[in-house]
This record gives structure tokens, sequence and C-alpha cells, in this order.
């Protein structure tokens, strides 16, 4: 890369993050209220006690800051997995990790695991549904020391299977209300109420984003092959250990916070590879930026689209990230 | 006595439970051009990973500079042994992001970026090796030879003092064959690198070693020049099959004919 | 089960014993307190609109869901979103100083309004006719509309036991109540409507049950005389039919398979349930409404 090149990348970054600010400022402005961006500094000055202030400041500012986090987390995992993986398939679900998640908050709900330990109980169980699951594909695909990519893919997307059919089997003898709790957590939502949470869902991300930096040019050097990278001197096996723990962990997070998201993880990095560069120094951060931009807008989309009601955001990353990712196809080649 | 730049020293080495390399024994002085031949299965290219440290000997210990591989940090050993695979993927990255990742084991602990030494280097290589005119063009736009190019060229910008080729001239037509194996010649004098690659071609081997080593079934045949290696009752025992064995006119190292079962026909009617 | 039906007769005595009492003393007290109610309510279920509306509150209620459409005034009232998802923004905005919900509504939605400092209320499912008259009652507590209440339960009370005296001699029937389909669905002893099927003269066949998820064969092999079918489209059409196709379905035999309105039997006041227990009653015992 010479240095038109990373002129062009630091431009990218400086645009993506200039992008994020005013995509976030205009969510904050859009919805069953509208609020003009000259008035949001007003409203903020005065304080708490306006309906403004609390729908501005107490709804749509913690959705978007968790959209951010979420984004940014879930389009990064993918970034990762794809790099380790090799296979531009992967997506932080397609490792079953969703799977695993959603049997953690379905076992919760029926058991009503979340009367003892209060609302925590969610992201909780959520968490530890992923966990367990990353912790067996884990175990599956380690043959002598090894970290064999193909089994990895084998066991996450067998045990995926197993986890939707065992959510299926609870949701088909539990009873009306339950049902409707889980089928609305499957859904996917940037609801939360609880701040804590909040901030530990966006500490994980920019902590994420921090790690895998550091294997950038390991990313790199795996798309010359595993082998020719290890001639690199790249600690091929350390590094996809780590890596693929910290796009699980990043995942297992989300999952458990906001329930399931789908699509973001697999067409954002996409995205970014043929519009941006193949290069992980800047995929890395632009694939985070993007990600947070996108699931943003997605929320803004859903809940305003037929508003008073809200369509779940999943469904809304599902249509508009695939038609955008065709149109992305279509047009432009790829460069390092 | 200067001491042996690679020292392979009584080797036993294979995939998981199976061995396939057995008392592997030999030495490689600076500045050799060394070839390994041998037929299909002798275990050429498990010798060539186990010297690159891609598989750990079940015995035995390589030595690179009088070190113990296995001792080395691997970007160390990076930067002074540099492999150049049998197959270069097409992938889409350019020539020239190709050969700067040659720089990685040079990388500090929070270095993302190349310095600026970094890419003069490359740029050297790119030139010497001759890619610097198509160092913008993706990887999977080139043909073979011109990938087998790039990829000597990202191995020199490790700076090396030990160049391993599997088979760089395998899927190459004549032309490319010897203005690669011109190359590394090139390099091995020039530059002063030690080479050693794994060849089929038996002729080739000839012309460019200085010193060859016959594996079969495991086991080292044969070591030492082309002229004491090869001789037709070596080839029919090891390769199992006959030839005739002259002295090219030109260079005076020798030649491998073919012998098919037409020509038998003619000697023994 | 006679035990059962006689304890449920003598509850709704003392019940109306103690209202009249109540109401004497609480009628007094809050006159005297001078107690201010709210004046900005967003219901969240159709049948709390409904009770809204019975007590005469509807002038309070700023805002309902969509699924809010009776009484007929209650469409013209600002919608909010359903009775579990609900606009957030929108409530705020509103400014309301109550919100009345169901146990269906998400719970994150109700925390986070919960930390905004807005009342809420939530009511869960009534188990029996007497649990939903206590929420009626505990409703018009909140709004002030005590009186009226009382006034409407005792009423409703006494058509009620009217309903049950006529039939409560009578040999009880085996009734089967099918509330959904696929999975086959129906009512036991943790919901209100088994009080239809108790006060109407007759046995709930799945009164025990622990959900109300029931098999077909379990229906076949306790036989019940009478089937009611809650309708659901085209589907109760349907069901209706293959309860008919079995030679030894007691139901079926006596052709005593019947649909009835879902709206106004699942969704109801304390009011809107007698009428649904006067036409079920009709149909387990009309021999006792004959006269009328």
């Amino acid at each position: 890369m010479n240095q038109r090149s990373y002129f062009r990348s630091t431009i990218y970054i400086v645009i993506f993050t200039v992008c994020c600010c005013i995509v976030m400022m205009v969510s904050l402005c859009i919805g069953s209220i509208r609020v003009p961006i000259t008035r949001i500094f007003d409203i903020w000055l005065n304080g708490p006690g306006s309906p403004e202030y609390s729908i501005l400041f107490s709804i749509r500012m913690p959705r978007i800051i968790l959209g951010f986090a979420i984004g940014g987390s879930l389009s990064l995992a993918g970034t990762i997995l794809q790099g380790i993986f090799r296979n531009p398939l992967v997506e932080p679900y397609t490792l079953g990790i969703s799977g695993g998640a959603s049997l953690g908050v379905c076992l919760n709900i029926i058991f009503k695991l979340y009367e003892s330990i209060g609302i925590l109980a969610y992201p909780l169980s959520g968490f530890l549904g992923a966990f367990i699951v990353i912790i067996c594909v884990y175990s599956f695909s380690l043959k002598r020391n090894t970290l064999n990519t193909q089994s990895m893919l084998l066991a996450g997307v067998m045990i995926s299977f197993i986890a939707s059919s065992l959510v299926m089997l609870l949701m088909a003898i539990s009873t009306s209300e339950d049902l409707q709790n889980i089928v609305f957590w499957i859904m996917g939502s940037l609801e939360e109420p609880n701040s804590k949470l909040i901030f530990f869902t966006v500490f994980s991300s920019i902590c994420g984003l921090l790690m895998s930096y550091l294997f950038c040019s390991d990313l790199n050097a795996f798309f010359i092959g595993e082998d020719d990278a290890f001639h690199l001197g790249i600690h091929v096996e350390r590094t996809k250990r780590i890596l693929f723990l910290v796009a699980s962990g990043l995942t297992g997070f989300c999952v458990a916070v906001s329930g399931i998201i789908g699509f973001v993880g697999l067409i954002v990095p996409h995205f970014i590879r043929i519009v941006v560069t193949l290069d992980h120094r800047i995929l890395l951060i632009c694939s985070f930026l993007g990600g947070a931009i996108f699931l943003i807008i997605c929320d803004t989309i859903a809940r305003t689209v037929i508003s008073p009601l809200e369509l779940p955001v999943g469904v809304i990353t599902g249509i508009i990230g695939g038609c955008a990712f065709i149109l992305a196809m279509s047009k432009k080649q790829v460069r390092l | 006595m200067i001491p042996p730049l690679l020292d392979v020293d009584h080797i036993y080495c294979g995939y998981q439970q199976k061995t396939i390399l057995e008392n592997i024994t030999f030495q490689i002085l600076h500045s050799e051009l060394v070839s390994i031949i041998g037929p299909n299965g002798s275990g050429k290219t498990t010798l060539l990973k186990t010297i690159s440290r891609l598989i750990k000997p079940h015995n035995g210990t390589i030595r690179l500079n009088g070190i113990n591989i296995q001792k080395l940090p691997l970007n160390q050993l990076a930067q002074q042994m540099a492999v150049v695979s049998q197959i270069v993927e097409p992938i889409y990255i350019s020539v020239e992001s190709y050969v700067l990742m040659g720089r990685l084991p040079y990388f500090k602990k929070f270095q993302f970026f190349e310095s600026k030494a970094d890419i003069h280097i490359a740029e050297n290589c790119m030139k010497r090796i001759g890619v610097w005119d198509i160092r913008h063009a993706l990887m999977n736009e080139l043909s073979d030879g011109q990938r087998q190019l790039a990829a000597i060229a990202r191995a020199m910008a490790q700076e090396p003092i030990l160049l391993l080729l599997d088979e760089p001239t395998a899927h190459l037509d004549i032309a490319h064959q010897i203005q690669i194996l011109n190359l590394i010649k090139k390099m091995n004098r020039e530059l002063d690198i030690t080479v050693l690659m794994i060849i089929h071609d038996l002729n080739l081997a000839c012309e460019y070693s200085d010193r060859l080593i016959l594996l079969k079934n495991g086991e080292i045949k044969q070591m030492g020049e082309p002229e004491h290696v090869i001789s037709y009752q070596t080839i029919e025992e090891v390769f199992d099959t006959l030839v005739i064995v002259n002295e090219n006119p030109l260079s005076g190292k020798p030649c491998v004919f073919l012998v098919t079962d037409n020509h038998l026909k003619k000697i023994n009617p | 089960m006679y035990n059962k039906i006689y304890m449920a007769y003598n509850k709704i005595y003392m019940a109306i014993g103690l209202l009249l009492l109540c109401s004497l003393i609480q009628g007094q007290c809050l006159a005297k307190q001078g107690q201010t109610y709210p004046e900005r309510i967003i219901s969240l279920s159709p049948i709390i609109t409904e009770n809204i509306y019975l007590l005469g509150a509807d002038s309070k209620l700023i805002a309902n869901t969509f699924y809010c459409v009776l009484p007929e005034a209650a469409q013209k009232k600002e919608k909010i979103g359903t009775l579990i998802d609900v606009n957030l923004e929108k409530i705020i905005h509103l400014k309301p100083d109550l919100i009345l919900a169901t146990e269906l509504a998400k719970a994150k939605q109700i925390k986070l309004l919960k930390k905004m400092g807005i009342r809420i209320v939530q009511y869960p499912k009534a188990t029996t006719y007497d649990d939903m008259c206590t929420q009626f009652l505990d409703l018009a507590d909140l709004i002030g509309k005590r009186m009226e209440a009382e006034r409407i339960i005792t009423s409703a009370k006494k058509y009620v036991l009217d309903i049950y005296h006529r039939v409560s001699f009578l040999p009880k029937k085996r009734i089967f109540f099918q509330i959904g389909t696929k999975p086959l669905h129906t009512v036991n002893n943790q919901s209100f409507m088994n009080d239809y099927i108790l006060f109407s003269g007759g046995i709930n066949i799945a009164s025990n049950e622990s959900s109300g998820i029931y098999s077909r064969e379990n229906v076949i092999k306790n036989n019940p005389e009478i089937i009611f079918i809650a309708s659901m489209g085209i589907a109760s059409d349907k069901e209706k039919d293959v309860w008919m196709s079995f030679p030894t379905l007691d139901a079926a035999i006596h052709n005593r398979i019947y649909i009835i309105d879902s709206v106004s039997t699942c969704s109801v006041t304390p009011v809107s349930f007698v009428n649904a227990l006067k036409k079920i009653a009709q149909y387990v015992h009309p021999e006792a409404f004959q006269s009328n």
C-alpha cells in the first residue's frame, strides 16, 4: 500500500465517523414526535422535567447508543470470523451462538427465572446459553491442538439446528404468554431500561475493537493461506483461538442484551470490503462504524415506518441489508 | 570451520502417528544451492515442511545457524527463513500489497503499518524480480508464472538467509521454468542467499544445483554433487525406470535421457 | 363437586354482604379525605377500556390500544400500540398520570415507564369471575368510581345468582370448552372462563389440567356431552366437523356442539360476562330457560 492508498483509507475512516455522528443526531430527531435539531441543545440544557427531554434522552438516546454498540460489535464479529474462516458465509450466528442464546432465554422464560433474579435474568441466561455453545463448538473442533475451521463450521451449524429445535419444542409446550415473550425476544429489540447494561455493552464493544485491532496484520496474513501466514511469523493457532473467543464473546453479549438481530454481521463486512478495502487495518474500524450506522438507521426505520406500531429491527436489517448488498455487488470491483 | 547454515540432525518426522521420514541427517552450508529430488511420495514436501517448522519432528533437531528452530520465536525464524509454496493462491490482493506482507516479520509489537524502509525494501525486491511493472495488478489476474515471481518477491522482502522453495517450476512452461531458476540462481550468487528447493525435473536440478539430495521412501539414498548422484543405476533403483545418463555438452553437468518402450524394442528386437 | 358449587354460592353471598358494608365505610372515608384521582389515563387492554367506559370514566381516558374497539367511542381515542408492544414516545408525550396494563405488556417497556415516574398498575389474568369483579373494584378505587362499581357488581352478581339458581339442581353436564386449535386449547380451573361452565350447571372435563393444551384423544376418552368452540373464523367450522365425525362422541351423537362468539366470551367485563353466561347456560340447560 502506498501513500495514496493510506490517504484514501484514512479519508474513509473520517467519512464513516462523520456519518456515524450525523446518523445518531438525525435518529435523535426522528420518531413519533419530531424534534428539530436546533431544539435538541435547548432541551438538553433545560434538564429533565419536560416530556421532550424524557423522550430524547431516556428513550431515544439509549436506543441509539445501544444500536451503536451492538451494530458495531456484530459487524466486527462478522469481519473477524470471515477473516479466520476465509468463508464469506460465516457470520456470528453461523456458529450456533444465536441458537444457544435463544435456548438460554427460552429456558429462563419458561422456568420463570426472572422472577427470582429480576430482569437481568434475560441477558444473563442469553449469555450463558451463548457461552455454553461457544465452549462446545470450540472443544469439538480442537483436534490435536489445532483449531480446525471446517469442523467448527460444521459443529456450529449442527448445534444451531439442535438449539432451534429445542427452542421450538419449548415454544410448543409453553403457555401463550410465555410464547409471546419468547417470540418477542427472538425478534430482537434495542429497547433496554437498564443503563448499566447499556454501558457494559458499549464498553465491551470498544474492548472488542481494540483487542481485535491488535491482530489486524494477522488477519491480513490469513488471506494468503494459513501455512503461508505461519511462514511469515504469525502464531496461527493462537491468533485463531483468541479471535474466535473475541468474536463469540461480542456476539454473546449482543444477543444476550438485545435478542437476535441478524444480517448485520454478514452483510456489513462484505459491503465494506467491496466499497472500501480488504485490508483489516482499515476494515476493522470501518466495519465497526458501518455496522453501527446500519443498525441505527434500521432501528430508526423500524420505529417510525408504521408508527405508533413498531416493526422488529431484525426484519428491517434483513430487507434493507439484503437489497443494498445486491446493489453493491453488481457495481464495484474489489481492491486492496 | 564455518558451521553449516542448516543442520538437520537425525530427524524422524511425519503426520500424526505415521513416520514418513526416518533418520534424516544432512547439512547445508552458506551460499549453497541444494535441490531435493526423488519420486512421488518419498517425503520431499514433508521434509521441507519440517524444516520450515510447519510440522514438528518426532525426534531429532534442526538447527539454523546453530540455534534449534523450535526455540526461535516465530517472527525471528521468518526473518531468517522464507518459504515459497508450490501453489500461490489467486487472491484479490495487489502484487504490491502481497509483497509488502513479506515485511510482517519485522513489525514491532504495536506496529500496524509498514515503515518507509519497509516500502523501500519491497520496491527493490519487486524491481529485482521483475514484477514492479505489474505491482498494481491483482494476483488473481496474473498468470501462474507471474504469481510465482510475486511469491518469490515476497519471500525476498523477508530478507532471508535461507530460501525454501517447493517445486517452483511445477506449473510453468519451459521458458518460465528457466526464467525462475535463473532468478533463483542469481539471488543465490549475488545476494548470498542459501537455497533449498524441491524440484522434479532432474536435468534442471543438475544444471542449477551445487548439491543434490536424493530421497526414496523417507530415507536419503544419495547426497552430493550432481555428477556423483545422477547415474543410470541410481535412477533405475530409485525411480524404477530405465534412463540413459550423459553429459550436457554445454555445461558438463549430467543430463538424463528417456528410454521408452519403443526405444527398448529397437535395442532388443 | 357439589361442595365446590356450594362454596361458590356461599362466596357470592358473602361478597355481596361485605361489599355493602365496606362501601358504606369507604364512601365516608374517601369523601372526608378529598383524595385526588388520576385525570389522564391510558389503557393497554380492550377489557380495561371497556371497564372504564362501564364506570363512566371515559372522559379521563386519553389513549388506548388498536384492539380497543368496544364500545365504538373507544375507537376514536388516541392509539398507542398493542397489548404487548407500545410506543413509549407517544405515551410520554401524552403525559398520563396512570397507565393500566395487563401482565402481557413487555416487561422492559413497563420498567422504562416506571423509571420515568409514571404510575403503572398491571392486572394479572382473572382466575375466577369473583377475581374479575375484585379487579373491577380495584380499578374503580383507582379512578374514584367506587360507588358506580359496587352498583354494577351487585347487579351483575344478582343476575349470575339468578342463572345459577335455575340450573343448580339439574343434573350436571360434562362440558368441553375449546378456545384454540393447533394446538388444541381449552380452559382449566385457572381461568375465569371455567366459571361459565360452573355457573351454567356443568363440569369442565379439563378442570384439573395444568396447562390449557389438551389432546383430542383425551376429549374422546372423557366423552363430554356438550362442546363449545370459541369462534376462530373458518377454523371453528372445521373443528365442528371434526368433532361431528367421531361416532362415539356423546356431544356429536346428540348434536350438542355449539360455536360461540369468542370476543363476547373471552374478552369480557363483569357485565358482559353475564350476557355470555346466559347464552351458554341456555345451551347447557335449555329446559331451565323455557319459561322465559
